[in-house]
Protein backbone atom coordinates (compact mmCIF):
# COMPACT_ATOMS: atom_id res chain seq x y z
CA UNK A 1 0.00 0.00 0.00
CA UNK A 2 2.85 2.49 -0.03
CA UNK A 3 3.43 2.85 -3.72
CA UNK A 4 1.49 6.24 -4.25
CA UNK A 5 3.60 7.88 -1.70
CA UNK A 6 6.72 6.51 -3.04
CA UNK A 7 5.27 7.71 -6.90
CA UNK A 8 4.95 11.23 -5.24
CA UNK A 9 7.79 11.95 -3.28
CA UNK A 10 9.93 10.21 -6.64
CA UNK A 11 7.73 13.07 -8.55
CA UNK A 12 9.26 15.97 -5.76
CA UNK A 13 12.61 14.67 -5.99
CA UNK A 14 12.54 14.88 -10.04
CA UNK A 15 10.96 18.48 -9.54
CA UNK A 16 13.46 19.41 -6.65
CA UNK A 17 16.40 18.75 -9.65
CA UNK A 18 14.64 20.34 -11.97
CA UNK A 19 14.86 23.79 -9.95
CA UNK A 20 18.26 23.03 -9.01
CA UNK A 21 18.94 22.88 -12.67
CA UNK A 22 17.01 26.19 -13.42
CA UNK A 23 18.75 27.71 -10.78
CA UNK A 24 21.78 26.71 -12.04
CA UNK A 25 20.90 28.32 -15.67
CA UNK A 26 19.46 31.31 -13.83
CA UNK A 27 22.70 32.20 -12.39
CA UNK A 28 24.76 32.02 -15.56
CA UNK A 29 22.27 34.24 -17.61
CA UNK A 30 25.41 36.92 -17.74
CA UNK A 31 27.86 33.94 -18.33
CA UNK A 32 29.81 34.32 -21.54
CA UNK A 33 29.09 31.18 -23.42
CA UNK A 34 27.20 29.54 -20.99
CA UNK A 35 25.04 26.89 -22.83
CA UNK A 36 21.68 25.93 -20.46
CA UNK A 37 20.77 22.56 -19.49
CA UNK A 38 17.52 20.60 -18.77
CA UNK A 39 16.95 17.74 -16.39
CA UNK A 40 14.98 15.02 -18.61
CA UNK A 41 12.19 12.87 -16.92
CA UNK A 42 11.47 8.99 -17.33
CA UNK A 43 8.71 7.07 -15.72
CA UNK A 44 9.66 4.60 -13.84
CA UNK A 45 8.70 0.81 -13.94
CA UNK A 46 5.09 -0.22 -14.11
CA UNK A 47 3.86 -3.22 -11.60
CA UNK A 48 1.69 -5.03 -13.98
CA UNK A 49 -1.72 -7.02 -12.60
CA UNK A 50 -2.82 -7.86 -15.40
CA UNK A 51 -1.41 -8.22 -18.74
CA UNK A 52 -3.39 -6.84 -21.62
CA UNK A 53 -4.88 -9.04 -24.46
CA UNK A 54 -5.48 -12.28 -22.24
CA UNK A 55 -8.80 -13.80 -23.03
CA UNK A 56 -11.69 -12.43 -21.47
CA UNK A 57 -14.58 -14.89 -19.60
CA UNK A 58 -16.99 -14.63 -22.44
CA UNK A 59 -14.55 -15.36 -24.94
CA UNK A 60 -13.16 -11.68 -25.17
CA UNK A 61 -10.15 -10.14 -25.70
CA UNK A 62 -9.21 -7.96 -22.94
CA UNK A 63 -7.39 -5.11 -24.91
CA UNK A 64 -5.63 -2.99 -21.69
CA UNK A 65 -4.19 -4.51 -18.63
CA UNK A 66 -3.79 -2.87 -15.19
CA UNK A 67 -0.78 -1.28 -14.82
CA UNK A 68 0.31 0.62 -11.39
CA UNK A 69 3.24 2.80 -12.49
CA UNK A 70 6.25 3.63 -9.28
CA UNK A 71 6.77 7.02 -10.25
CA UNK A 72 9.15 9.24 -12.55
CA UNK A 73 12.91 9.68 -12.07
CA UNK A 74 15.58 12.24 -13.93
CA UNK A 75 17.61 10.75 -15.97
CA UNK A 76 19.72 13.15 -17.88
CA UNK A 77 20.76 16.34 -17.96
CA UNK A 78 20.38 17.73 -21.52
CA UNK A 79 22.99 20.93 -22.61
CA UNK A 80 21.26 22.81 -25.23
CA UNK A 81 24.01 24.31 -27.46
CA UNK A 82 21.96 26.82 -29.16
CA UNK A 83 23.42 29.75 -30.39
CA UNK A 84 23.49 32.29 -28.04
CA UNK A 85 23.16 35.83 -28.80
CA UNK A 86 25.90 38.22 -29.43
CA UNK A 87 27.52 40.99 -28.05
CA UNK A 88 29.90 43.79 -29.22
CA UNK A 89 32.78 44.61 -26.79
CA UNK A 90 35.20 46.09 -29.29
CA UNK A 91 37.47 43.63 -27.76
CA UNK A 92 40.11 42.68 -30.68
CA UNK A 93 40.63 39.21 -28.90
CA UNK A 94 36.65 38.96 -28.18
CA UNK A 95 35.62 36.20 -30.20
CA UNK A 96 32.00 34.06 -30.91
CA UNK A 97 31.97 31.50 -33.17
CA UNK A 98 28.86 31.92 -35.45
CA UNK A 99 27.56 27.92 -35.53
CA UNK A 100 29.22 25.12 -34.62
CA UNK A 101 32.53 24.13 -32.83
CA UNK A 102 34.34 24.87 -29.96
CA UNK A 103 37.91 26.61 -29.11
CA UNK A 104 40.45 24.71 -27.57
CA UNK A 105 42.31 25.19 -24.44
CA UNK A 106 45.33 23.66 -23.39
CA UNK A 107 44.69 22.90 -18.96
CA UNK A 108 47.28 22.61 -16.51
CA UNK A 109 47.86 19.19 -16.75
CA UNK A 110 48.54 19.25 -20.21
CA UNK A 111 44.91 17.95 -21.44
CA UNK A 112 43.05 19.62 -24.05
CA UNK A 113 39.69 21.31 -22.72
CA UNK A 114 36.99 22.71 -24.81
CA UNK A 115 34.86 26.06 -24.65
CA UNK A 116 32.54 28.35 -26.30
CA UNK A 117 33.89 31.62 -24.16
CA UNK A 118 35.92 33.96 -26.50
CA UNK A 119 36.55 36.33 -23.98
CA UNK A 120 40.63 35.67 -24.70
CA UNK A 121 43.49 37.72 -22.83
CA UNK A 122 47.05 38.73 -23.65
CA UNK A 123 49.29 36.65 -20.65
CA UNK A 124 53.08 38.17 -20.05
CA UNK A 125 54.57 35.95 -23.27
CA UNK A 126 52.09 37.25 -25.59
CA UNK A 127 49.94 34.21 -25.65
CA UNK A 128 46.45 34.29 -26.29
CA UNK A 129 45.10 32.85 -23.20
CA UNK A 130 41.66 32.33 -21.66
CA UNK A 131 40.14 34.32 -18.45
CA UNK A 132 41.76 31.68 -16.24
CA UNK A 133 44.94 31.46 -18.10
CA UNK A 134 43.91 28.27 -20.20
CA UNK A 135 45.91 28.47 -23.22
CA UNK A 136 44.39 28.52 -26.63
CA UNK A 137 45.23 25.36 -29.43
CA UNK A 138 47.43 25.75 -31.66
CA UNK A 139 48.95 28.57 -29.67
CA UNK A 140 49.00 32.33 -31.30
CA UNK A 141 51.65 34.55 -29.90
CA UNK A 142 51.27 38.04 -30.15
CA UNK A 143 54.29 40.17 -30.69
CA UNK A 144 54.76 43.15 -28.20
CA UNK A 145 55.23 45.48 -30.92
CA UNK A 146 51.99 44.62 -32.38
CA UNK A 147 49.36 46.33 -33.71
CA UNK A 148 45.95 45.89 -35.45
CA UNK A 149 45.07 42.79 -34.48
CA UNK A 150 42.81 40.77 -36.90
CA UNK A 151 41.07 37.85 -36.46
CA UNK A 152 38.84 36.75 -40.12
CA UNK A 153 35.80 34.90 -40.19
CA UNK A 154 38.06 31.60 -41.00
CA UNK A 155 40.45 31.87 -38.04
CA UNK A 156 43.71 33.41 -39.31
CA UNK A 157 45.19 36.24 -36.81
CA UNK A 158 47.58 38.61 -38.51
CA UNK A 159 48.71 41.89 -36.84
CA UNK A 160 50.33 45.06 -37.92
CA UNK A 161 54.05 45.21 -36.71
CA UNK A 162 55.22 48.55 -35.04
CA UNK A 163 58.39 48.55 -37.70
CA UNK A 164 55.76 47.89 -40.68
CA UNK A 165 52.98 48.51 -42.97
CA UNK A 166 51.50 45.68 -44.30
CA UNK A 167 49.83 42.69 -42.23
CA UNK A 168 51.65 39.41 -41.03
CA UNK A 169 49.69 36.34 -39.96
CA UNK A 170 50.39 34.56 -36.85
CA UNK A 171 48.59 31.55 -37.51
CA UNK A 172 44.93 30.36 -37.62
CA UNK A 173 42.54 29.39 -34.73
CA UNK A 174 41.53 26.10 -35.05
CA UNK A 175 38.10 24.60 -34.05
CA UNK A 176 37.03 20.99 -32.71
CA UNK A 177 33.69 19.72 -32.93
CA UNK A 178 32.31 16.42 -31.73
CA UNK A 179 29.65 13.60 -33.08
CA UNK A 180 27.67 14.04 -29.62
CA UNK A 181 28.17 17.29 -28.37
CA UNK A 182 25.28 16.49 -25.56
CA UNK A 183 27.79 14.15 -24.41
CA UNK A 184 30.70 16.40 -23.29
CA UNK A 185 31.14 16.91 -19.14
CA UNK A 186 30.63 20.43 -17.97
CA UNK A 187 34.05 21.27 -15.58
CA UNK A 188 33.12 24.46 -14.54
CA UNK A 189 34.93 27.33 -16.12
CA UNK A 190 32.75 27.17 -19.05
CA UNK A 191 35.12 24.37 -20.33
CA UNK A 192 34.20 20.83 -21.35
CA UNK A 193 35.46 17.58 -21.86
CA UNK A 194 35.07 15.13 -24.29
CA UNK A 195 33.75 11.45 -22.52
CA UNK A 196 33.02 8.29 -24.24
CA UNK A 197 29.68 9.39 -24.99
CA UNK A 198 30.72 12.63 -26.78
CA UNK A 199 33.58 10.98 -29.31
CA UNK A 200 36.37 12.29 -29.62
CA UNK A 201 37.39 15.92 -30.86
CA UNK A 202 37.69 16.32 -34.79
CA UNK A 203 39.51 20.26 -35.49
CA UNK A 204 39.10 21.90 -38.33
CA UNK A 205 39.19 25.73 -39.88
CA UNK A 206 36.49 27.90 -38.94
CA UNK A 207 34.16 27.99 -42.21
CA UNK A 208 34.88 24.48 -43.25
CA UNK A 209 31.95 22.08 -43.66
CA UNK A 210 30.21 22.09 -40.63
CA UNK A 211 32.56 24.27 -38.69
CA UNK A 212 31.13 27.85 -37.15
CA UNK A 213 32.82 31.33 -38.52
CA UNK A 214 34.25 33.70 -35.85
CA UNK A 215 33.23 37.37 -35.48
CA UNK A 216 36.25 39.03 -33.49
CA UNK A 217 34.82 41.92 -31.28
CA UNK A 218 31.91 40.17 -29.86
CA UNK A 219 31.21 38.03 -27.31
CA UNK A 220 28.44 35.32 -27.09
CA UNK A 221 26.01 35.47 -24.50
CA UNK A 222 24.36 32.96 -22.31
CA UNK A 223 21.74 30.92 -24.23
CA UNK A 224 19.48 31.17 -21.41
CA UNK A 225 16.43 33.25 -21.64
CA UNK A 226 15.36 34.29 -18.10
CA UNK A 227 11.19 34.37 -19.07
CA UNK A 228 11.88 30.64 -20.29
CA UNK A 229 13.29 29.71 -16.80
CA UNK A 230 11.20 31.35 -14.50
CA UNK A 231 7.75 29.74 -16.04
CA UNK A 232 9.58 26.59 -16.13
CA UNK A 233 10.27 27.69 -12.45
CA UNK A 234 6.37 27.84 -11.54
CA UNK A 235 5.61 24.79 -13.17
CA UNK A 236 8.18 23.17 -11.36
CA UNK A 237 7.40 24.47 -8.07
CA UNK A 238 3.62 23.67 -8.83
CA UNK A 239 4.31 20.27 -9.79
CA UNK A 240 6.05 19.96 -6.18
CA UNK A 241 3.16 20.86 -4.52
CA UNK A 242 0.99 18.53 -6.53
CA UNK A 243 2.39 15.83 -5.81
CA UNK A 244 2.93 16.79 -1.81
CA UNK A 245 -0.99 16.64 -2.40
CA UNK A 246 -0.46 13.12 -3.25
CA UNK A 247 1.17 12.42 -0.30
CA UNK A 248 -1.27 14.44 1.82
CA UNK A 249 -4.27 12.52 0.21
CA UNK A 250 -2.15 9.00 0.66
CA UNK A 251 -1.74 9.66 4.52
CA UNK A 252 -5.28 10.86 4.99
CA UNK A 253 -6.24 7.43 3.54
CA UNK A 254 -4.53 5.41 5.80
CA UNK A 255 -5.32 7.53 8.53
CA UNK A 256 -8.86 6.45 7.76
CA UNK A 257 -8.76 2.65 6.97
CA UNK A 258 -6.71 3.15 10.33
CA UNK A 259 -9.31 4.76 11.97
CA UNK A 260 -12.03 1.87 10.95
CA UNK A 261 -11.37 0.36 14.21
CA UNK A 262 -12.55 2.26 17.11
CA UNK A 263 -11.78 2.21 20.48
CA UNK B 1 -18.30 -11.18 7.10
CA UNK B 2 -20.71 -9.80 5.95
CA UNK B 3 -21.28 -9.45 2.04
CA UNK B 4 -21.83 -6.05 2.41
CA UNK B 5 -18.59 -5.46 4.56
CA UNK B 6 -16.49 -7.24 1.94
CA UNK B 7 -18.06 -5.03 -1.02
CA UNK B 8 -17.11 -2.24 0.93
CA UNK B 9 -13.43 -3.71 1.39
CA UNK B 10 -13.15 -4.10 -2.25
CA UNK B 11 -14.46 -0.40 -2.71
CA UNK B 12 -11.89 0.96 -0.80
CA UNK B 13 -8.53 -1.17 -1.97
CA UNK B 14 -10.03 -0.38 -5.63
CA UNK B 15 -9.53 3.56 -4.57
CA UNK B 16 -6.91 2.73 -2.85
CA UNK B 17 -5.61 1.52 -6.67
CA UNK B 18 -6.36 4.17 -8.07
CA UNK B 19 -4.91 7.01 -6.00
CA UNK B 20 -1.66 4.80 -6.81
CA UNK B 21 -2.45 5.36 -10.65
CA UNK B 22 -3.30 9.08 -9.99
CA UNK B 23 0.11 9.78 -7.84
CA UNK B 24 2.28 8.00 -10.50
CA UNK B 25 0.38 10.82 -13.30
CA UNK B 26 0.98 13.37 -10.66
CA UNK B 27 4.64 11.94 -10.88
CA UNK B 28 5.17 12.36 -14.51
CA UNK B 29 3.91 15.59 -15.43
CA UNK B 30 6.96 16.82 -16.44
CA UNK B 31 7.87 13.77 -18.33
CA UNK B 32 7.75 14.39 -21.98
CA UNK B 33 5.44 12.08 -24.11
CA UNK B 34 3.82 10.86 -20.51
CA UNK B 35 -0.06 9.49 -21.24
CA UNK B 36 -2.44 9.55 -18.03
CA UNK B 37 -3.51 5.81 -16.61
CA UNK B 38 -7.06 5.76 -15.11
CA UNK B 39 -8.81 3.41 -13.21
CA UNK B 40 -12.72 3.12 -12.92
CA UNK B 41 -14.88 0.59 -10.77
CA UNK B 42 -17.40 -1.09 -13.21
CA UNK B 43 -20.50 -2.66 -11.20
CA UNK B 44 -20.85 -6.42 -12.92
CA UNK B 45 -24.63 -5.50 -13.61
CA UNK B 46 -23.52 -2.77 -16.34
CA UNK B 47 -21.84 -4.54 -19.49
CA UNK B 48 -18.14 -2.78 -20.56
CA UNK B 49 -17.80 -2.76 -24.39
CA UNK B 50 -15.51 -5.12 -24.55
CA UNK B 51 -13.32 -3.09 -27.35
CA UNK B 52 -12.79 -0.22 -24.74
CA UNK B 53 -13.06 -2.06 -21.24
CA UNK B 54 -10.80 -4.24 -19.46
CA UNK B 55 -12.28 -6.75 -16.89
CA UNK B 56 -10.87 -7.71 -14.11
CA UNK B 57 -13.25 -9.55 -12.44
CA UNK B 58 -13.89 -8.84 -8.62
CA UNK B 59 -14.99 -11.46 -6.26
CA UNK B 60 -17.57 -8.92 -4.79
CA UNK B 61 -19.50 -7.72 -8.05
CA UNK B 62 -17.12 -4.83 -9.44
CA UNK B 63 -14.80 -5.22 -12.53
CA UNK B 64 -11.77 -3.20 -12.88
CA UNK B 65 -11.19 -1.11 -15.87
CA UNK B 66 -8.24 0.47 -16.99
CA UNK B 67 -7.18 3.26 -19.64
CA UNK B 68 -4.70 4.91 -20.82
CA UNK B 69 -5.79 8.54 -22.23
CA UNK B 70 -3.35 8.68 -25.03
CA UNK B 71 -5.04 12.08 -26.80
CA UNK B 72 -2.22 15.08 -27.53
CA UNK B 73 0.23 16.62 -24.91
CA UNK B 74 1.12 20.20 -26.30
CA UNK B 75 4.02 20.13 -27.72
CA UNK B 76 6.85 22.63 -26.11
CA UNK B 77 9.50 24.43 -28.11
CA UNK B 78 12.84 23.36 -26.35
CA UNK B 79 15.76 24.42 -29.08
CA UNK B 80 17.25 21.21 -29.04
CA UNK B 81 18.06 19.97 -32.47
CA UNK B 82 17.62 16.16 -31.44
CA UNK B 83 14.18 16.70 -29.81
CA UNK B 84 11.17 15.36 -31.62
CA UNK B 85 7.59 15.65 -30.71
CA UNK B 86 4.61 13.84 -32.65
CA UNK B 87 1.84 15.91 -33.21
CA UNK B 88 -0.81 13.65 -34.09
CA UNK B 89 -1.21 9.43 -33.54
CA UNK B 90 1.92 6.92 -34.12
CA UNK B 91 5.10 6.13 -32.12
CA UNK B 92 8.75 6.11 -32.71
CA UNK B 93 9.93 3.07 -32.44
CA UNK B 94 13.22 2.18 -30.62
CA UNK B 95 14.86 -0.74 -31.05
CA UNK B 96 15.78 -2.64 -27.64
CA UNK B 97 17.31 -6.47 -27.08
CA UNK B 98 13.79 -7.66 -26.47
CA UNK B 99 12.48 -6.34 -30.09
CA UNK B 100 10.81 -3.50 -31.21
CA UNK B 101 9.63 -0.90 -28.61
CA UNK B 102 7.23 2.19 -29.30
CA UNK B 103 7.95 5.38 -27.64
CA UNK B 104 6.47 9.20 -28.19
CA UNK B 105 9.46 10.52 -25.86
CA UNK B 106 11.39 11.72 -28.77
CA UNK B 107 14.60 13.60 -26.57
CA UNK B 108 17.21 11.68 -28.84
CA UNK B 109 20.77 11.25 -28.14
CA UNK B 110 23.83 10.35 -30.38
CA UNK B 111 26.15 7.95 -29.38
CA UNK B 112 29.95 8.54 -29.79
CA UNK B 113 29.48 5.86 -32.87
CA UNK B 114 27.10 8.33 -34.28
CA UNK B 115 23.85 6.46 -33.78
CA UNK B 116 20.80 7.82 -32.98
CA UNK B 117 19.13 6.90 -30.00
CA UNK B 118 15.75 7.23 -27.98
CA UNK B 119 14.59 6.59 -24.45
CA UNK B 120 16.46 3.59 -22.60
CA UNK B 121 19.43 4.10 -24.89
CA UNK B 122 18.02 1.50 -27.70
CA UNK B 123 18.61 2.57 -31.72
CA UNK B 124 15.83 4.95 -33.06
CA UNK B 125 14.99 3.12 -36.57
CA UNK B 126 14.32 5.06 -39.52
CA UNK B 127 12.83 3.47 -42.80
CA UNK B 128 16.44 1.84 -43.37
CA UNK B 129 17.03 0.92 -39.85
CA UNK B 130 19.33 2.54 -37.64
CA UNK B 131 20.40 5.65 -37.95
CA UNK B 132 24.42 6.76 -37.82
CA UNK B 133 24.90 10.40 -37.92
CA UNK B 134 28.37 12.11 -39.60
CA UNK B 135 28.19 15.66 -37.96
CA UNK B 136 26.73 17.63 -35.04
CA UNK B 137 24.58 19.67 -37.58
CA UNK B 138 21.68 17.62 -37.40
CA UNK B 139 17.61 19.05 -37.44
CA UNK B 140 14.58 16.51 -37.72
CA UNK B 141 11.77 18.13 -40.92
CA UNK B 142 8.29 17.96 -40.30
CA UNK B 143 7.94 14.31 -42.41
CA UNK B 144 10.59 12.64 -39.64
CA UNK B 145 13.50 13.37 -42.25
CA UNK B 146 16.97 13.36 -40.36
CA UNK B 147 19.05 15.83 -41.82
CA UNK B 148 22.64 15.41 -41.50
CA UNK B 149 24.73 18.49 -43.00
CA UNK B 150 22.19 19.52 -45.12
CA UNK B 151 21.87 15.70 -46.22
CA UNK B 152 18.75 13.62 -45.47
CA UNK B 153 20.36 10.44 -44.39
CA UNK B 154 17.10 8.71 -43.10
CA UNK B 155 13.07 9.45 -42.35
CA UNK B 156 12.17 8.49 -38.82
CA UNK B 157 9.72 5.53 -38.90
CA UNK B 158 6.61 6.53 -37.37
CA UNK B 159 3.75 3.53 -36.66
CA UNK B 160 0.42 3.36 -35.69
CA UNK B 161 -1.75 0.34 -33.85
CA UNK B 162 -5.27 -0.53 -34.54
CA UNK B 163 -7.50 1.39 -31.91
CA UNK B 164 -7.85 0.74 -29.37
CA UNK B 165 -4.10 0.22 -28.60
CA UNK B 166 -3.09 -2.85 -27.09
CA UNK B 167 0.45 -1.62 -25.59
CA UNK B 168 2.01 -2.15 -22.47
CA UNK B 169 3.75 0.36 -20.52
CA UNK B 170 7.74 -0.65 -19.66
CA UNK B 171 8.75 2.72 -18.05
CA UNK B 172 11.26 4.66 -19.91
CA UNK B 173 8.78 5.94 -21.80
CA UNK B 174 8.54 2.78 -23.73
CA UNK B 175 5.74 0.90 -24.72
CA UNK B 176 5.19 -3.32 -25.67
CA UNK B 177 2.70 -4.41 -28.11
CA UNK B 178 0.87 -6.86 -25.47
CA UNK B 179 0.29 -9.16 -28.27
CA UNK B 180 3.73 -9.36 -30.72
CA UNK B 181 1.62 -10.42 -33.50
CA UNK B 182 0.02 -7.08 -34.71
CA UNK B 183 2.40 -5.67 -36.81
CA UNK B 184 1.90 -2.01 -36.33
CA UNK B 185 1.54 0.06 -39.74
CA UNK B 186 2.63 3.72 -40.46
CA UNK B 187 1.21 6.33 -38.75
CA UNK B 188 -1.02 8.93 -40.83
CA UNK B 189 -1.52 12.57 -40.38
CA UNK B 190 1.22 12.87 -37.86
CA UNK B 191 4.03 15.57 -38.02
CA UNK B 192 6.90 15.64 -36.39
CA UNK B 193 7.98 18.80 -34.74
CA UNK B 194 12.18 19.15 -34.66
CA UNK B 195 13.17 21.10 -31.77
CA UNK B 196 9.91 20.57 -29.54
CA UNK B 197 9.32 18.19 -27.19
CA UNK B 198 5.41 16.74 -26.40
CA UNK B 199 4.73 17.31 -22.88
CA UNK B 200 3.10 14.79 -20.42
CA UNK B 201 -0.81 15.30 -21.23
CA UNK B 202 -1.44 14.63 -17.15
CA UNK B 203 -3.76 18.01 -15.78
CA UNK B 204 -2.91 18.96 -12.56
CA UNK B 205 -6.26 20.45 -11.97
CA UNK B 206 -8.11 17.27 -13.05
CA UNK B 207 -5.65 14.95 -11.02
CA UNK B 208 -6.21 16.99 -7.64
CA UNK B 209 -10.05 17.00 -8.14
CA UNK B 210 -9.72 13.02 -8.81
CA UNK B 211 -7.42 12.90 -5.42
CA UNK B 212 -10.27 14.63 -3.91
CA UNK B 213 -13.45 12.22 -5.35
CA UNK B 214 -11.40 9.30 -4.44
CA UNK B 215 -9.99 10.48 -0.83
CA UNK B 216 -13.98 11.27 -0.18
CA UNK B 217 -15.44 8.19 -1.67
CA UNK B 218 -12.35 6.23 0.09
CA UNK B 219 -13.57 7.84 3.38
CA UNK B 220 -17.32 7.43 2.63
CA UNK B 221 -16.92 3.66 2.55
CA UNK B 222 -15.53 3.67 5.81
CA UNK B 223 -18.13 4.97 7.58
CA UNK B 224 -20.81 2.67 5.50
CA UNK B 225 -18.47 0.09 7.41
CA UNK B 226 -18.46 1.56 10.89
CA UNK B 227 -22.09 1.93 10.56
CA UNK B 228 -22.57 -1.69 9.47
CA UNK B 229 -20.02 -2.65 12.23
CA UNK B 230 -22.31 -0.50 14.26
CA UNK B 231 -25.21 -2.33 13.62
CA UNK B 232 -23.92 -5.49 14.45
CA UNK B 233 -22.72 -4.75 17.69
CA UNK B 234 -26.34 -3.68 18.63
CA UNK B 235 -27.22 -6.99 16.99
CA UNK B 236 -24.81 -8.74 19.22
CA UNK B 237 -25.31 -6.90 22.74
CA UNK B 238 -28.33 -5.46 22.59
CA UNK B 239 -30.90 -7.76 20.74
CA UNK B 240 -32.18 -10.85 23.05
CA UNK B 241 -30.96 -9.09 26.11
CA UNK B 242 -33.25 -9.85 28.73
CA UNK B 243 -33.65 -6.39 31.21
Amino acid sequence: MIPALYSASSGMQAQQMNLDTIANNLANVNTTGFKKTRVDFQDLLYQTFRAPGLQGTQGTIIPTGIQVGLGARPVATQRIFSQGDFQQTEGPLDLVIEGDGFFQVQRADGSTAYTRAGAFKKDGTGRMVTSDGGVLTPNIVIPQDAKNITIGSDGTVSVTLANSTTASSLGTIQLAQFVNSGGLLSIGKNLFVPTAASGAAVTGTPGQAGFGTLSQGFLELANVKVVDEMVAMITSQRAYEANSKAIQTADEMLSISNSLRRG
Amino acid sequence: MSSSIEGLVQHMQFQWRRHEVLANNLANVSTPGFKRDDLALVPDSATPDPATANVLALPAGGSLLQWTDYSQGFVQVTGRNLDAALNGPGFFVVQTPAGPRYTRAGSFNVGANGVLSGPGGGAVLGQRGTITLTSANVSIAAGGEVIDNGRIVDTLRIVEFPKPYRLMKEGAGLYAAADPTVEPTPAQGVEVAGGALEASNVVTMHMMVTMIEVLRTYEAAQRAMQAIEQANQHATTDIGKVS
